[in-house]
C-alpha cells in the first residue's frame, strides 16, 4: 500500500515536471523586424500598476519565449503558447522601472526552428494610475434586442472582472449610462431602460429608484454627471430613437427628437429646471460639471426636423455658469468650441479633473458617434481654448466614449479599431501638455482568445477608485417591483 | 400538466403496492391494463402538448430554410396559411418561383404585413423575414433581423444558422474581420464547421466573393449609392430605392414585391406610378395581377374594353370583367367569394378589409 502511494506520487510528480517543461530557444536565428503580436503593445505607455501585458504571436508557431528586461533593472521570462506573465513578477518589474522602459525579446519556435525578432519596448509612466480599476457595460453590438448584458468592473492590476449588475438578475432590463462621482463609487447612478425603466442613484450604500420619466419632461433621465459636491446630478432628458442604414458602410443611427438638461437633487428628489439649458430651438445634451463645480459644460445643436434632417444635427461645445448652492445656472450660454463651423459635431465632453482639458468626440453629425466610423477623440485646452484632434491615439475607425482617471493622467476610451464592429477599451497616458502616449488595449489573461471569442462590446467605460458595491438582489427586486420614487419639479 | 405529474407521484406508490399484492395469474392482465393506460395517457399528453400553430411556423420556417418553394405553395393550398409568418413565407415562395405578381391573390393575404411581417422580439419570426430581405438584396436589414433573432434566444446562446446568415451578410458587405471572427466560432461547431471552412476562402478575397453566384449577385443588388435610413412602414420607398440604385435594373424580385406591396396596400396611385417600371425586367407577359388591375381600371374609366392598350390574356380579361359586372350588380353575390372570382385582384381590393399600414412611429430608446 505504502509502496503504491510512493509510486503514484512519483509518477504524478514526474508528469507535473514534464508538463512544466516547455521548449527553450536554441540555435536561434535573429530576424531584423518586429514580431506580429496581438495586441501590439510596441511603444505604448502604461502605468506601473497595470495588469501584465500578455500577448499572442499572430503567426504560426509552436512555442513562444519572451524575456522582459527593465531599463532600470529586473528581468522576467515566460514560455508557452502565448506570453503569460506571472502577475506578481510583472508588477515587481513594472514598479522597479517606473519612469523607464520594459524591453521585450520575443523568440518563437516553428517546426523546431527558433526565430528571434527585433526587441520592442513599452514605456512605464512615472505617473501612477491612481484608480483601482474600470467600470463598463458589456453588451452585444446589436440593434434593438439585447440578450445577456450588464455593468461590470475590472481590477486593472490583474484580470479579474466581476459583474456590478447583470440583466439576468432583472430580466428584460437594460443598464446603461452609469457614472460615479469623480471615480468615487460611493455615489453612483445609472439608467435602466426596458419594461422596468428607472433611474438608480446609489449613495453610500443606499439606493433609490426614480421613475424613468417625469410627466412634465420630454423623456427619461439619461446621460448623467455628478456635481463634485455630490448634491446634484445633471441629467440630459432625451427622446431618443434609432434607425438603420441601407448602405453597407453604416449600420445604425441614433438621434434625439428632443433633449434638454435638468439638475436633480437626490436628497429632495427635486428637479431643478433652468431655461438656459432647456431651449425649444436647440437640443442640449451630455451635461458635465467643471471640477470646481462652477461651470456646466454641455453640447448643443440647433433643433432640426428628425429624421429628415438627421445629417444637419451638429453639436457645439457650450458652457454656462452654475451655482453649487442652488442648482441654478448663472448667466448666458457661451459656445466654447464651434464644431458646426467646421461642419462637424462635438459630443461626449469630459473635463479633466485637474481642470486643464476637455476631452470630446468629433464626428460628422449627430449625437451618437459610437456608430460613426469617422468619429475621433479631440482635446480642448481650457486655458487656451484651442482644440486639436488626438491623432496620436485616433484610428481610422470609430473612437468615441471616454473618461479620465481621478488624477487626470490617464484616459480610457472605446474604439472599434480591432475589427470595425466590436468596441474595445483602450487606455492612454496624458502628458502635462495634453499630448498622449500610444494607447494600449485593455490587457486580458489570454488576449487573443478573449477578444476573438467575446460576443460583447465594451461601452461607457469609466475609472473607479475602488470596487462598486451593490446589493444586487435587493436592487434587482426593486427594479422588478416597479416601486419608484416620483421626482418633483422645483 | 403539473397536476397530472403531481397526481402520478401521489398514485404510483399505491399502484405499485397494489400490483405487488396481485397474484401471479393476474399479472399478465394487470400488465396489459398498465400498457393500455400508458398508451392512453401518452396519447393525451401528446394531444395536450401539441400546438399546431407552433408546428406550422416551424414547418414553414424549415421549408423556407431548405428552399422548398413548391412544398410551401402546396402546403398553403392544402391548409390555409393565415398567420403573418406563414403568409410571408407563401409570398416569398411565390416570389422565388417568379409568380408573386401572377398568383398573389390565389392565397390568403393580410395586407403588406404578408410581405414584410412587423418586427417581433422573438427568435422565430424575424428569421424568414431576414431571408426575404437577403434574397431581395437588402443585406443590412437581413443581417439586422438575424442578429435580433439571435439576441432574442432566451438562454443567451447563439444559433449556428443565424450566425451563418450574419457571416454571409458580413462577407457581402466586405467586413471580413468580423466575418472571420464569427467563422472561427462556427468552425468549432459540430454541424457548421465544414461550411465555415469553405467560407474562409472568401475572407479578403474580393474576386472570389464577386465570382460566387450568390454573393456576387447580392453584391450587385444591394444598395451601393444611395444613403438613406430604413423605414419598415415605407417599404415601397425602400424597394423603389433598392431597384433604382442598381443601375443594371435587374432586381426583378424587388419589382414584384413593390407591385405586390402597392396592391396589398390598395394604393392605386402608387401602383399606376410604379407598374410601368416592369418594362426593365423582361417579363414574358404582364403579370396577371397587374393585368387584372389594369383591365378593371380601364373599364371603370371608359366603360368599355375598346381601345385598351394593354397586352392582356383572354382568361384575365374574362374573369375581371365578370367580376366587375357581378360586383356592380350585387356585391354580395356568393360567386364573388368563390374561385375563380375570389382569386381576382379586384376581390382583394374591393372586398377584403385590411387596414392600410400607416407610417410607423419610430421606436423610442429612452
Amino acid at each position: 500500500m505504502k509502496k503504491n502511494i510512493i509510486l503514484y506520487s512519483a509518477i504524478l510528480l514526474g508528469l507535473f515536471l514534464l508538463a512544466g517543461c516547455a521548449d527553450r530557444p536554441e540555435n536561434v536565428v535573429k530576424v531584423n523586424r518586429l514580431p506580429k503580436l496581438f495586441p501590439n503593445y510596441s511603444g505604448v505607455t502604461i502605468p506601473a500598476e497595470i495588469a501584465p501585458l500578455n500577448f499572442t504571436y499572430s503567426g504560426d508557431c509552436q512555442t513562444m519565449d519572451v524575456v522582459v528586461k527593465g531599463s532600470k533593472g529586473g528581468i522576467i521570462h515566460t514560455n508557452g503558447d502565448y506570453a503569460d506573465f506571472d502577475v506578481d513578477e510583472w508588477h515587481e518589474l513594472a514598479l522597479q522601472n517606473k519612469g523607464g522602459k520594459l524591453i521585450f525579446t520575443v523568440t518563437v519556435e516553428k517546426d523546431g526552428k527558433w526565430k528571434q525578432y527585433k526587441d520592442f519596448s513599452v514605456i512605464v509612466s512615472a505617473d501612477a494610475l491612481g484608480d483601482w480599476g474600470l467600470t463598463y457595460r458589456l453588451i452585444p453590438p446589436g440593434y434593438e434586442v439585447f440578450g445577456k448584458m450588464g455593468l461590470y468592473q475590472r481590477d486593472l492590476s490583474n484580470f479579474d472582472q466581476t459583474p456590478i449588475i447583470e440583466n439576468t438578475a432583472a430580466p428584460g432590463a437594460c443598464f446603461n449610462c452609469h457614472v460615479s462621482n469623480r471615480t468615487n463609487p460611493n455615489q453612483f447612478t445609472f439608467h435602466i431602460r426596458g419594461g422596468h425603466g428607472a433611474t438608480l442613484i446609489q449613495q453610500y450604500g443606499k439606493f433609490q429608484l426614480l421613475k424613468a420619466k417625469n410627466e412634465s419632461l420630454h423623456g427619461s433621465m439619461v446621460y448623467p454627471y455628478w456635481h463634485p459636491n455630490g448634491k446634484f446630478i445633471a441629467y440630459s432628458t432625451n427622446q431618443t430613437h434609432q434607425s438603420f442604414y441601407a448602405v453597407r458602410s453604416r449600420r445604425v443611427e441614433v438621434f434625439d427628437q428632443s433633449s434638454d438638461i435638468l439638475i436633480y437633487q437626490p436628497d429632495t428628489h427635486q428637479i431643478i429646471l433652468n431655461p438656459a439649458i432647456m431651449t425649444k430651438d436647440h437640443y442640449e445634451n451630455y451635461p458635465v460639471f467643471s471640477p470646481d463645480g462652477k461651470t456646466l459644460y454641455f453640447v448643443s445643436s440647433q433643433a432640426w426636423d428628425i429624421p429628415a434632417h438627421y445629417k444637419d444635427i451638429k453639436y457645439n461645445l457650450c458652457k454656462v455658469g452654475f451655482n453649487p448652492m442652488t442648482g441654478k445656472t448663472i448667466g448666458k450660454v457661451d459656445t466654447i468650441f464651434n464644431a458646426r463651423a467646421m461642419d462637424k459635431s462635438a459630443n461626449h465632453p469630459r473635463p479633466s479633473y485637474d481642470g486643464k482639458f476637455l476631452l470630446f468626440t468629433m464626428s460628422d453629425y449627430g449625437c451618437f458617434p459610437i456608430w460613426h466610423k469617422e468619429a475621433d477623440q479631440w482635446l480642448l485646452d481650457l486655458r487656451t481654448r484651442k482644440a486639436r484632434p488626438l491623432s496620436e491615439i485616433n484610428s481610422s475607425n470609430s473612437d468615441s466614449y471616454h473618461n479620465w482617471s481621478a488624477n487626470s493622467h490617464w484616459i480610457v476610451f472605446t474604439s472599434r479599431r480591432g475589427n470595425g464592429y466590436y468596441t474595445n477599451l483602450y487606455l492612454a497616458h496624458v502628458n502635462a501638455d495634453g499630448t498622449m502616449g500610444k494607447p494600449f488595449l485593455l490587457p486580458q489573461r489570454n488576449p487573443w482568445k478573449y477578444y476573438d471569442e467575446t460576443v460583447n462590446s465594451f461601452n461607457t467605460p469609466d475609472f473607479t477608485s475602488r470596487p462598486v458595491k451593490m446589493n444586487v438582489r435587493e436592487v434587482a427586486n426593486s427594479i422588478i417591483s416597479d416601486n419608484r420614487i416620483s421626482t418633483r419639479i422645483h | 400538466m403539473q397536476w397530472v405529474v403531481m397526481a402520478a407521484f401521489a398514485f404510483i406508490p399505491f399502484i405499485a403496492d397494489f400490483l405487488s399484492a396481485v397474484k401471479l395469474q393476474r399479472v399478465l392482465l394487470v400488465q396489459g391494463i398498465q400498457v393500455a393506460i400508458l398508451l392512453i395517457l401518452g396519447y393525451l399528453l401528446i394531444c395536450y402538448s401539441y400546438n399546431p400553430l407552433i408546428y406550422t411556423i416551424i414547418d414553414y420556417d424549415c421549408l423556407v430554410r431548405n428552399h422548398q418553394w413548391q412544398k410551401i405553395l402546396d402546403k398553403a393550398q392544402g391548409q390555409n396559411a393565415n398567420t403573418p409568418l406563414a403568409v410571408s413565407c407563401v409570398n416569398y415562395a411565390l416570389a422565388m418561383t417568379g409568380q408573386l405578381d401572377d398568383h398573389l391573390f390565389e392565397y390568403y393575404q393580410n395586407g403588406a404585413e404578408g410581405l414584410f411581417p412587423s418586427f417581433a422580439r422573438d427568435m422565430t419570426s424575424p428569421v424568414p423575414t431576414s431571408d426575404i430581405f437577403y434574397s431581395l438584396g437588402m443585406i443590412n436589414d437581413a443581417e439586422r433581423y438575424a442578429f435580433e433573432a439571435q439576441e432574442a434566444i432566451p438562454n443567451y446562446r447563439k444559433s449556428g444558422r443565424l450566425m451563418q446568415r450574419i457571416i454571409q451578410c458580413e462577407i457581402i458587405n466586405g467586413n471580413y474581420k468580423v466575418a472571420a471572427k464569427y467563422l472561427r466560432m462556427l468552425k468549432k461547431s459540430l454541424f457548421y464547421h465544414s461550411w465555415a471552412d469553405r467560407q474562409m476562402q472568401f475572407l479578403g478575397n474580393e474576386r472570389a466573393v464577386n465570382a460566387d453566384p450568390e454573393y456576387g449577385r447580392l453584391r450587385d443588388l444591394r444598395i451601393k449609392h444611395t444613403d438613406y435610413l430604413f423605414s419598415d412602414r415605407e417599404m415601397d420607398q425602400m424597394l423603389g430605392l433598392l431597384m433604382i440604385d442598381n443601375k443594371k435594373y435587374n432586381n426583378k424580385m424587388a419589382y414584384e414585391y413593390l407591385i405586390a406591396y402597392e396592391l396589398l396596400q390598395k394604393d392605386m396611385r402608387h401602383f399606376m406610378e410604379y407598374y410601368p417600371l416592369g418594362k426593365y425586367f423582361r417579363f414574358d407577359h404582364i403579370p396577371y395581377c397587374i393585368q387584372q388591375v389594369l383591365i378593371g381600371l380601364w373599364v371603370q374609366e371608359h366603360g368599355t374594353l375598346q381601345g385598351m392598350p394593354y397586352s392582356v390574356d383572354q382568361q384575365n380579361l374574362g374573369e375581371t370583367t365578370t367580376f366587375m359586372q357581378t360586383y356592380v350588380n350585387n356585391p354580395n353575390n356568393p360567386s364573388l367569394r368563390q374561385p375563380p372570382l375570389c382569386y381576382n385582384a379586384w376581390h382583394y381590393i374591393l372586398m377584403v378589409g385590411n387596414k392600410k399600414q400607416g407610417k410607423q412611429n419610430m421606436r423610442e430608446i429612452y
